[in-house]
């Protein structure tokens, strides 16, 4: 792409590949048995590029003016939490509490966080989560920022989670459009997997009232 | 605009109330409402293009635009940074409105006409009376006729039912619970949700009327999407789940003395000081949020209803007389989720189908009520918002905090991994259950301005909420039920998801009446300033849903505006 400098290239790859790694381990691919003889793999959240969602929702969900005053300005949230996961590789790494070992090539360009196991990452989380980190090392908006850091780890998750189950994966071509923009392109992967049906007109499932009562007459 | 009697700031669950109450008491009202309207011929591409600047007649409304834009997309409704009922301009392309919530969860309310009972499930139950009784400035005997008037005017009715209410009901009388069929509820109990969904249409079992059909005649189709937007019904004012733009919206355009004007966002409160009145409100000063521009209305009286974190924060950012209680004192209920996984088997058997399918019927059909307690709610979300819900967490993942053999539950904590997908395999088969507690009041709690973050409306809020002991205790008790009735529903999965208490999905109480405003709901401090949204509320009503005091005070406020301002 013109414009765009080999140091911003491989900032790119940088988080990309971190959140590829966090998705991933949240909701891995898995094998589900379809009948006596065979089993299906069932798509996890990095084949389905969650993680493009992430690091949108990251990027956009806060205002130019606003990220002025957090200092934010050339920096990107998604850059800032690819590094705040990576303190907490480091932190577990440092500390030798690593489960398995560590895996280099994974994920291309990625930090320690993405050096790790699936399950050492959601550990690395954990330690986050529990401000087992030198919050002073890390960069804003984080930097001292024991709240933010501590949502911040839920929001990740319930990111990852609606990107994954919602329709968001079927607007295919179209996912990182401003939102008027997205269409729909296929039935969505995640209701797929789980057995929704879509959108729907109504149900014939009607089974009575347990209770109703009269409402009273009002004045006007 | 000539001659204002009354500006109401916010179209949401209060604001389009009482400007209907008092458009039909004669009153000339404008409502500033700071999002986008959706359904009204005015704005054909509301999140993409400015359109007109206020609308003053039921005939601009457009049911099959509005059924356009509530396509029952679980994101494209829903994002909370980017969905069309998000807390933001109309505008999709910008980011949304910043809040400074300094804790783990998430603030959940819209903008824009219907504020957010846009999303709201409709649960619309009266407070127990033992909440308000010897604790609010007003008694629940003065509550009740307005009460019965909303429910008159929403309407409101109890949920039909459907495989998930049926089990939830099955699993209460096997935990030993009595059914309670009334409104007024001063025992515990199960009863159908009072709900302003409208009851199905007798041809909702018919075969020979599709569901497409159905969909535009009047009455519920259980088609489950009432919290990404109900669509369903033959024109606005009849669409089934009674989000106050087609309720009360209609019915205050009607009176042909309201106008809307959505896209404007209130900045300041403007008051005068006179020997004769003292401080008293006169007007607002707005910002357009497609163009930025600014302007000053006046009028006789303002009505605050833009919800509990703005009313405050406007008063704040407005320089208004302080007071210590102003924004302070915030509940939300404490919420928790605790879910049930079912096997086939036992489905067949209690239900006579083999899956829950939480996504059929009223979001929230069922409950089960207990003063002193709080409240249990059935919870059948499209497959994105359910995950996401099992996402949040107090002590992190579920896999690193295993129970222990005397817990009620097999699972504590955020799921991810293996459990997630087999709770997501599930999905079908599983039953969720709000908790809602009877949180307290510690003046702790609310909303502050950020002394140096602003956005182009002012200083922006911050958000704080630590449940008290005592709200602590009373929740760890309804999740302990909740369990138990999964459990003897026969479920053979629990999964106590231990949510954060930052959950704000019910805000109340930021504004409480008796400390801020009187129980006329007129504030102490600046005459003619009155407030008609969940702000008002003195407590957390016992842990209902907030939605119908809301409303029920704003028709008596109605009242008493015209009693001392207009007779
Ligand atoms: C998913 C969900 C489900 C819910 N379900 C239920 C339920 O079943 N039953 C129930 O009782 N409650 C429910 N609630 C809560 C319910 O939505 C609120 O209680 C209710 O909407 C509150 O009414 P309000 O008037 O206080 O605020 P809102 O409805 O939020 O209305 C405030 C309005 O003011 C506007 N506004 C704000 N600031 C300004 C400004 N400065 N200038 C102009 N306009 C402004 C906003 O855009 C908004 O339209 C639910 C909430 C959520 C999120």
């Amino acid at each position: 792409m013109l414009g765009i400098s080999e140091g911003e290239r491989s900032l790119n790859r940088y988080i990309r590949s971190t959140f590829q790694a966090l998705v991933h381990a949240i909701i891995p691919p898995h094998y589900r048995n379809k009948d006596l003889f065979g089993t299906v793999q069932v798509a996890g959240a990095q084949e389905l590029h969650v993680y493009e969602y992430v690091i949108w929702i990251l990027e956009h969900s806060i205002s130019l003016p606003v990220k002025e005053q957090l200092n934010l300005v050339n920096g990107s949230m998604s850059k800032a939490t690819a590094e705040l996961l990576d303190a907490g590789a480091v932190q577990l790494i440092q500390t030798g509490q690593i489960l398995y070992p560590l895996n280099v090539t994974e994920f291309s360009s990625g930090g320690p966080f993405t050096t790790l196991s699936k399950v050492d990452r959601l550990r690395a989380i954990t330690l986050i989560e529990r401000l087992n980190i030198n919050l002073e090392n890390l960069s804003i908006p984080y930097k001292s920022n024991p709240e933010l850091v501590r949502d911040m780890m839920d929001v990740l998750n319930e990111l990852t989670l609606f990107g994954h189950y919602s329709e968001w994966t079927a607007y295919g071509t179209t996912r990182l459009f401003s939102p008027e923009y997205r269409r729909v392109e296929h039935f969505p992967h995640g209701w797929y997997q789980t057995g929704y049906p879509g959108p729907s007109f109504g149900y014939r499932d009607f089974r009575g009232f347990l209770a109703t009562y009269k409402h009273k007459k009002v004045d006007d | 605009m000539a001659n204002l009697d009354v500006i109401v700031i916010g179209a949401g669950g209060g604001g389009a109330v009482i400007a209907k109450e008092l458009g039909e008491k004669g009153l000339n009202v404008l409502v500033l409402e700071a999002g986008p309207w959706y359904g009204n011929k005015k704005w054909p591409n509301p999140n993409s293009q400015q359109g007109a600047q206020s609308s003053s007649t039921s005939e601009d409304l457009d049911v099959i635009l509005y059924k356009q834009l509530l396509n029952k997309f679980e994101m494209n409704m829903n994002d909370l940074v980017s969905g069309r009922f998000r807390w933001g301009p109309a505008d999709r392309s910008r980011s949304q409105w910043f809040r400074n919530a300094k804790q783990k969860g998430i603030i959940w309310q819209c903008s824009g006409v219907g504020g957010t009972t846009q999303t709201y499930t409709a649960n619309c139950p009266r407070a127990y009376p033992a909440a308000i009784d010897q604790v609010w400035p007003l008694s629940y005997c003065e509550l009740v006729p307005y009460y019965e008037k909303v429910e008159t005017t929403l309407p409101v009715n109890f949920a039909a039912t459907t495989a998930k209410e049926e089990l939830f009901y099955y699993g209460a009388k096997k935990a030993g619970w009595n059914l309670i069929p009334t409104l007024d509820v001063t025992v515990p109990g199960y009863r159908p949700q009072p709900n302003a969904i409208l009851p199905p249409n007798e041809n909702i079992t018919n075969l020979n009327i599709t569901v497409e059909q159905l969909s535009w005649m009047e009455g519920c189709t259980l088609a489950g999407h009432c919290i990404n937007g109900c669509p369903h019904g033959p024109s606005i004012d009849k669409i089934a789940k009674r989000s106050t733009n087609v309720s009360y919206v209609p019915l205050a355009l009607k009176t042909g003395n309201v106008c809307i004007r959505p896209n404007a966002f209130v900045i300041k409160i403007i008051t005068e000081n006179t020997v004769s009145k003292g401080l008293h409100a006169v007007g607002v000063k707005i910002r357009d949020t497609w163009t930025g521009e600014q302007e000053e209305l006046r009028a006789e009286i303002i009505v605050m209803a833009s919800g509990s974190i703005e009313s405050p924060r406007l008063w704040l950012n407005s320089g208004l007389p302080v007071n210590p209680w102003v924004g302070r004192g915030l509940v939300n209920h404490y919420m928790d989720w605790v879910s049930g996984i079912f096997d086939e088997k036992n489905l067949i058997q209690i239900l006579g189908t083999p899956d829950v399918n939480p996504f059929v019927g009223n979001t929230c059909g069922a409950r089960l009520d207990y003063p002193g307690l709080g409240t249990l709610q059935t919870v059948g979300m499209s497959p994105g918002l359910t995950a996401s819900f099992y996402g949040l967490s107090e002590s992190g993942y579920s896999f690193l905090n295993k129970p222990s053999m005397n817990d009620p539950w097999d699972i504590k904590g955020r799921l991810s991994g293996y459990e997630l997908k087999e709770a997501m395999d599930s999905y079908r088969r599983t039953l969720n259950i709000l908790v809602s507690t009877d949180d307290e009041v510690d003046q702790r709690n609310g909303i502050t301005l950020d002394p140096v973050i602003s956005d182009e409306n002012g200083f922006v809020p911050v958000v704080t909420y630590r449940p008290t002991k005592k709200s602590i205790r009373k929740r760890s008790e309804l999740t302990k039920m909740a369990a138990d009735l999964l459990r003897k529903a026969g479920a053979k999965k629990v999964i106590w998801t231990n949510w954060p208490a930052g959950m704000m999905i019910h805000l109340e109480s930021t504004m409480r009446m008796g400390f801020v405003v009187n129980q006329d709901c007129e504030s102490f401090q600046v005459k003619r300033l009155y407030i008609a949204d969940n702000s008002v509320h003195y407590n957390s009503l016992g842990g209902v849903n907030p939605t119908l005091t809301t409303q029920a005070l704003a028709t008596r406020t109605a009242e008493k505006v015209v009693e001392k301002y207009f007779n």
